[in-house]
This record gives C-alpha cells, sequence and structure tokens, in this order.
C-alpha cells in the first residue's frame, strides 16, 4: 500500500487521539491561507486545532505537507464553533461578521498585517510568535548578499507588477540582483513599453504561463533575456521560509 | 382587384366577422363603420396583413395576400393607423421621407402641411398628424389605401376636403377601405358602405362602380 | 450629417495618427526599438478603434430598433456570452496555451447564444422577448461567471479574470487583429443595410412592416450584425462599457433624431471616444493605473447625467 496512504491514516489516528485525550491542547485555528503559513511555520502541529483546506494543496500552499493530516476547514461558520479553539490567527482581511462572533464565544483573535516589505515580514513574525508564546527562533533571517549588476524584474502576467519597496522587489535585490523596477514604489499596472525601458536580464513571472510568451513582441524581447516563472505558493502568502525559499529561487538563476 | 374569400377574422378566443365573401373593383371607395369594438381595426390590419384571418383568404390583384412579402406589400398597400406617436422627436418633415417615398408631388400643398414641416411630429395635433399620415401614404401611390378613422379629429371643413382626396384617388384606379365614425361622411364620399354587426358585415349602400373618365357597367 | 460624419472622420484620423506617438518609452529608445511603434502602438490603436466603432454602432443600432434611448449594446448577452467563454479558459489554467485560446473560447461562447437567440427571434420577433431574453441571459452568464470565480482555486486566475473582465487595448498582437477586425467589419456591414428599417421603426414596429421590413428578417440581421460586431472583439479585448450608451445619446441631437443617419456618427464617435480614452490612459500611466473601461465610465456618467437633466421633456420619447 502507498506509504503516504499511511502516513496519512496514522497522521489522522493521531489527530483523533490528540483531540479524545490531549484536546486543550490543539487549541489554534488558522482561519486563510497566509494565517495557515504563519502558524503552519511557527506552531507545533498538535497545538494546531484546524487549518484551511486551501493549505493542503501543493501549488498554493508552502507548507502543505505539513498540513496534510491536520484538521481542515472550509471557513463555515459552524466549523468555528468548536469548543476546543482558544486562539484563532487571522490576517487583516478578517470578516467582521465572523470575527465578531469568535470574539464572543471568548476565541482570542490574532490578527495579522500582510508583509509588503522585508521588515514587515519579520515585525509580524515577533509578533506571533509573542503573541503565541512560542519560544523565540533565530532572528535577522534575510542576510544580505553582494549585489550583482544583473538587472530583474518581477512581471504579473495580467500586467500589475511589483515596484521598489514591495516585498518581491526586496527579495529581488536580496537574491542579489538589481531591480528594474525601483523607480517606483509599490505596485503598478506595466505595460511592455516600460518593461523595454527596464531592460531587464532576467524577468520574474508572476502567474504562472501568459498567452503573453506567444505575442510575437515579447518573443523578440526574451530572446537574450531569462523568463522564469516564481511558484504561486511562494509569491502569494509572505512569511519567513516562503521569502526565503522566493529569494533562492531568484538566486538560482545566477547559477543557471 | 380586393376579393375576400369566404373571410373569418378575429382573435381565437374573439370572432369579429365570420365567414364573409366581398369583391371591389378598382376605382372604389369602401367604408366601413360599426360600434366600438366590433373589430373595424382588426379587418383594416388583416387586409394590410398586418394580423393574419382565422380562416379564408384575401386575394389582392389575383394573388393570395399571405404569397406577397413584406417588401413587395409595401409597394402595392399602404396603412394609416388611427394613432401613431413617433418614437423619436422627429421633425414632420423626417417623418414625410420615411419608407422612401417614391412620388413627393404636391400632397404637401393639397394638404396645407407647409408650415407643419419644421414642428415636431409628436407635438402635432391628432387632426394634423392624419393630415400628415395620409400624405405620407399618398406620396407612395399605394394600389390599396386603407385609413383607419383619419377624419375623426377633424374639423368638418377638412373632413371633407380629405374624403375628397381619398375619393378622387380612389377613382385612378386604386382601392380605398376606410374606417369611419360618422355616417354622413360614409354615405356622401364611398361607394360601398359596410356595416358591422353580429359578425356579420352588412352592406348599406352601394353606388355604380366609377373610374375617372369612364363608367363601367 | 455628411459634415458631422466629415468632421468626426477627420479628428479621429488624427487621433489614430496621434496615438501612435503615446507611450511611455522615451524617444531615443524607440528609436532603437522601431518594432514597438508597428507591434505594439499600431495593433493596440487598431483594436481601440474599432472596439469603439463596434460600441457606437451596435449602440445606435440597437437604440434605434428597440426605440429605447436607454439599449446598451451588452443588453442582448452577446458580451456576458464572450465574456464567459474567456473567463472559463482563463480559470482552467488554458490562457497561456495560445494566443487564440482566450478570443476563440469567447467566440464559442458567442456563437452559442447567437444561435439561441436567433432561433427564438425568429418564433417570437418582438422587442420584449429579445430585452427580457437578453436580461435572462445575462443573468445566467453572470451566475456562471461567479461560480467560476468561487470555483477558482487559483487567486492569480482570478486576478486575470477580474482584469481582464475590465477590459485593456494593450497587448494584442497584429495576428489577432487581422483575424478579429475583418469579422467585425462583416457585422459592421450587415448593421448598416438596417438603416431603412430603423428608420420605418421609428413610427413602431406595425408601420415598419407596412412600409416593407420583414420582422423575421430584421431580428435575424439585427442578431447576427451585433454578434459579429461584438463577439470577437469583446473575447479579445474584455468588456469596455458606456460607450454603446453614451455616443449614440450624444450625437443624435446633431442629427436630427433621426436613427439611420445616426449610425455612421455614432461609429465615428465611438471610435474617438474609445482611442481617445485609451490615449489617455497611456498619458497618465505614469502617475495613475487606469483601464480603459473604468476611464469610459467615469468620465461618460455624469456627462450622460448632464445630457440628460438638460434635455426636454419633449425629447425623451414615448417613455
Amino acid at each position: 500500500m502507498d506509504t503516504a496512504v499511511q502516513k496519512g491514516h496514522f497522521m489522522w489516528a493521531r489527530v483523533f487521539i490528540f483531540s479524545l485525550f490531549l484536546q486543550a491542547q490543539a487549541s489554534i485555528i488558522s482561519l486563510d491561507l497566509c494565517a495557515d503559513q504563519w502558524v503552519l511555520e511557527l506552531v507545533p502541529p498538535r497545538d494546531i486545532f484546524a487549518v484551511t483546506y486551501l493549505a493542503q494543496d501543493p501549488d498554493i500552499s508552502f507548507f502543505s505537507e505539513k498540513a496534510i493530516g491536520l484538521k481542515v476547514h472550509k471557513g463555515e461558520i459552524e466549523e468555528l464553533l468548536d469548543p476546543a479553539i482558544k486562539s484563532a490567527v487571522a490576517m487583516d482581511n478578517l470578516d467582521p461578521f465572523i470575527k465578531n462572533i469568535l470574539e464572543k464565544r471568548g476565541v482570542r483573535i490574532i490578527v495579522l498585517k500582510s508583509p509588503q516589505t522585508l521588515e514587515e515580514v519579520n515585525e509580524q513574525r515577533q509578533f506571533l510568535i509573542k503573541e503565541l508564546g512560542l519560544k523565540e527562533k533565530d532572528s535577522n533571517p534575510f542576510p544580505s548578499p553582494p549585489l550583482s549588476r544583473k538587472r530583474a524584474v518581477c512581471y504579473g502576467a495580467s500586467g500589475l507588477s511589483p515596484g521598489g519597496k514591495t516585498l518581491l522587489g526586496q527579495a529581488l535585490t536580496k537574491a542579489g540582483f538589481e531591480n528594474g523596477f525601483k523607480n517606483f514604489k509599490g505596485w503598478k499596472y506595466i505595460d511592455w513599453e516600460k518593461i523595454l525601458e527596464a531592460d531587464p536580464a532576467v524577468v520574474f513571472l508572476l502567474e504562472g504561463p501568459s498567452k503573453n510568451r506567444h505575442h510575437p513582441f515579447w518573443k523578440r524581447f526574451m530572446k537574450n533575456r531569462r523568463e522564469v516563472e516564481l511558484p504561486k505558493k511562494v509569491t502569494l502568502c509572505a512569511c519567513y521560509s516562503t521569502v526565503n525559499e522566493l529569494i533562492e529561487t531568484m538566486k538560482k538563476t545566477h547559477h543557471a | 382587384m380586393l376579393h375576400f374569400e369566404h373571410l373569418t377574422i378575429g382573435y381565437a378566443d374573439r370572432i369579429f366577422i365570420k365567414n364573409f365573401t366581398a369583391h371591389f373593383l378598382p376605382g372604389q371607395l369602401v367604408g366601413i363603420l360599426g360600434p366600438n369594438g366590433s373589430g373595424k381595426t382588426t379587418l383594416l390590419k388583416t387586409i394590410a396583413k398586418l394580423t393574419p384571418p382565422t380562416e379564408g383568404r384575401i386575394i389582392l390583384g389575383g394573388m393570395p395576400l399571405q404569397a406577397f412579402s413584406e417588401q413587395n406589400l409595401a409597394r402595392v398597400r399602404s396603412y394609416i393607423p388611427a394613432e401613431l406617436t413617433c418614437a423619436w422627436p422627429l421633425a414632420t418633415r423626417h417623418v414625410l421621407e420615411i419608407g422612401r417615398s417614391a412620388d413627393h408631388r404636391n400632397w404637401i400643398e393639397t394638404l396645407d402641411l407647409g408650415n407643419l414641416l419644421d414642428q415636431t411630429f409628436n407635438t402635432l395635433s391628432s387632426g394634423e398628424k392624419a393630415r400628415v399620415l395620409l400624405a405620407h401614404s399618398l406620396m407612395r401611390s399605394p394600389k390599396v389605401i386603407l385609413a383607419d378613422e383619419i377624419t375623426s379629429h377633424l374639423d368638418a371643413l377638412y373632413q371633407d376636403k380629405l374624403m375628397d382626396l381619398l375619393r378622387d384617388y380612389t377613382r385612378t384606379g386604386k382601392v380605398g377601405v376606410v374606417v369611419l365614425h360618422q355616417p354622413d361622411l360614409a354615405y356622401e364620399f364611398c361607394d360601398q358602405v359596410f356595416m358591422i354587426e353580429d359578425q356579420k358585415l352588412h352592406l348599406l349602400s352601394k353606388k355604380p362602380p366609377q373610374l375617372k373618365g369612364q363608367i363601367l357597367s | 450629417m455628411r459634415k458631422l460624419s466629415l468632421l468626426l472622420g477627420l479628428v479621429l484620423t488624427l487621433l489614430m495618427g496621434g496615438s501612435l506617438f503615446i507611450g511611455t518609452l522615451p524617444l531615443d529608445l524607440l528609436l532603437q526599438n522601431a518594432s514597438v511603434l508597428w507591434e505594439l502602438r499600431f495593433p493596440r490603436m487598431l483594436i481601440a478603434v474599432s472596439m469603439g466603432v463596434s460600441l457606437g454602432l451596435t449602440g445606435a443600432v440597437l437604440q434605434g430598433f428597440l426605440r429605447n434611448p436607454l439599449a446598451e449594446p451588452g443588453i442582448m448577452g452577446i458580451s456576458s456570452a464572450a465574456a464567459l467563454g474567456a473567463v472559463m479558459v482563463i480559470a482552467l489554467g488554458l490562457g497561456g496555451s495560445h494566443l487564440f485560446a482566450v478570443p476563440l473560447a469567447g467566440m464559442m461562447g458567442v456563437v452559442g447564444v447567437t444561435f439561441f437567440l436567433y432561433k427564438l427571434m425568429q418564433k417570437h420577433p418582438n422587442p420584449l422577448t429579445l430585452i427580457l431574453t437578453g436580461l435572462a441571459l445575462n443573468s445566467l452568464l453572470g451566475a456562471l461567471m461567479t461560480l467560476i470565480l468561487t470555483l477558482s482555486h487559483n487567486p492569480y486566475a482570478s486576478l486575470e479574470i477580474i482584469f481582464w473582465l475590465l477590459g485593456s487595448f494593450a497587448h494584442h498582437s497584429l495576428g489577432q487583429v487581422a483575424f478579429v477586425i475583418p469579422l467585425s467589419v462583416a457585422g459592421w456591414i450587415i448593421l448598416w443595410r438596417l438603416r431603412f428599417t430603423l428608420e420605418t421603426l421609428s413610427l413602431g414596429e406595425e408601420m415598419a412592416i407596412v412600409l416593407g421590413a420583414s420582422p423575421k428578417k430584421m431580428y435575424g440581421f439585427l442578431i447576427l450584425g451585433m454578434a459579429l460586431s461584438l463577439g470577437p472583439l469583446v473575447s479579445l479585448v474584455g468588456v469596455v462599457g458606456f460607450i454603446g450608451l453614451l455616443v449614440p445619446h450624444m450625437l443624435r441631437p446633431f442629427v436630427d433624431h433621426k436613427p439611420a443617419d445616426l449610425l455612421l456618427p455614432s461609429a465615428l464617435g465611438g471610435g474617438i471616444m474609445a482611442l481617445a480614452a485609451d490615449m489617455v490612459v497611456r498619458l497618465l500611466s505614469n502617475h495613475i493605473d487606469l483601464k480603459v473601461g473604468v476611464l469610459t465610465s467615469l468620465m461618460g456618467t455624469p456627462f450622460f447625467l448632464y445630457l440628460l437633466l438638460k434635455q426636454p421633456r419633449s425629447s425623451h420619447a414615448t417613455f
């Protein structure tokens, strides 16, 4: 029999036993995909009551392997009423209705901001560690490498692309690139004339295969440049591990 | 020229006239009288091929009405509804242009429309509209002219003038069928006068058929 | 009408030329990359103009046909069908499989809806059926689109769908343009031939028949013309709102409210508005991110309300 399935069964059994005997321990729930990432990164599995079903999707969840075997929920109100739940972790777009109900039931709600910079990733990490009373883990996790001359950009196929003061822009710098879009801040709609102007050696694509790559102009433009697709699981949500992985992915293109 | 064969008109749940047969020669102006709701308008619409007959058929110039395409029929018959509003605030001049009329002749003069041309059609009185619509109809020189109550809103002078005009026009070898409210007008100007009553078409009066310049037996 | 069309044609021609010189690329880089003109700006100009012409023309035809100044090219459900087809392909992650994947899927949707509308209108050729069917189709297709959005597990696909729905003239290849524009032109020709019908329809459907219009034929041609004019373009570009409602309404007084004479000026005016809006988007792109559909609605709505309130009551036709 498939070992993954056996492992799955074993994990389920473990969760079941925990829920019988150690109910008080599995008390933390995360309410959306990005909160899942934080919780899965920092909290030991035995303390996790449930994560969202999205956390098990390997395409979009960095910690999908860790999430398999854990209890999952779909964000339905009735799934969230279990008295075992003591703390809920969510991002700042949490539905006020759900927030209200959970608060009334005495659940502690920890709201995380979506980090827009590397500094904010660290801040949110420290914040969550403190809030959940976890053991301090190694800090200052993003060492800066030497700067190369190579210019690169991150480009969203729908046009929306990250500029200077964004997580992806900073990741480019940390990975040793010069960010071709550093002259604007935040996210911006980019048309191809702007990419041409930025003249990057590497284009990191944000949104899977795009019809753009069949366009004659794009084909010619990319002839002497590299096009690298960034996996969704490292660009959708940002916690320490995803950002680290993002930087590593970018770094690899130097050697290849 | 215009022939009704065992015609029954109306709707499935409401029959107006049952099984009547009639024949009209070129040069005849036919008046239709009848109480409200007796089916006068439906009769006209059936002749105009706007409503299908329940039974029987109409033959126009030797060809069944159903065999005419809309385009061909438009060349031979015209129809003036009792009431008409233009969907857009068009000037009367432009309303007269609708439908590519072949013959502008002097209908505008004859019907005294000169001073109405630049006014918005929808702001005209019912009587003025009737004159405009008659002109619009005549400009297309139809072989069969159908008019629904065009005299109802006119003063006595124009009533006579319009009926006179219609009669003169049909005398040139055309057939006119007009729905009227005033029996005196019908008797004075029409060659045949019918009355709709009890689902029947009663012939009230009949003059000998005439064509301009010649007498037919 | 002739003078007005000439004037609008002149403005449009000038804009078409001028739009080639509007973009974010600095001049020295442009000279090094002359292909930008030919491969990016030229098709972008063509697609903006033809979308505008289609919207202006279909808006004028539809308003004249239904005798309702509130009619808008989207009410028949053709644009929604195009959007649904396109959205489905994007959601399945096939949007990038081929340059023509999205537009072809959109056109499949259009063919389906057109066939349905055509069959239905041959049975019941009257405006109420058309409007109500369009309403039903629009809400059904809208619901299906929402369903696809909610079922899509891929947040980037959802983002791409939303962006696509906003409409954009950018980044369409010459090949795509060469494929889409002939179809639209065929649609324009069909609609252009409805002029006589539109004229007679202003006296009501009954008088239109009296004057020689065939209901089955006119609804057939209307649906076919609308589908060809809108379907392929919307499948490629996405939904651009408001031009089809605003432009005919704006120009109607200049042609003495004559529905047939409105077609050419409205088509040219639509082209001008779409292209001008796209040029504004490009000019402002260094400062603010706009989508052309958003801009047309933003500019158009207040102007439209102003026109509506300014108008004398008598010109509100029969409503």
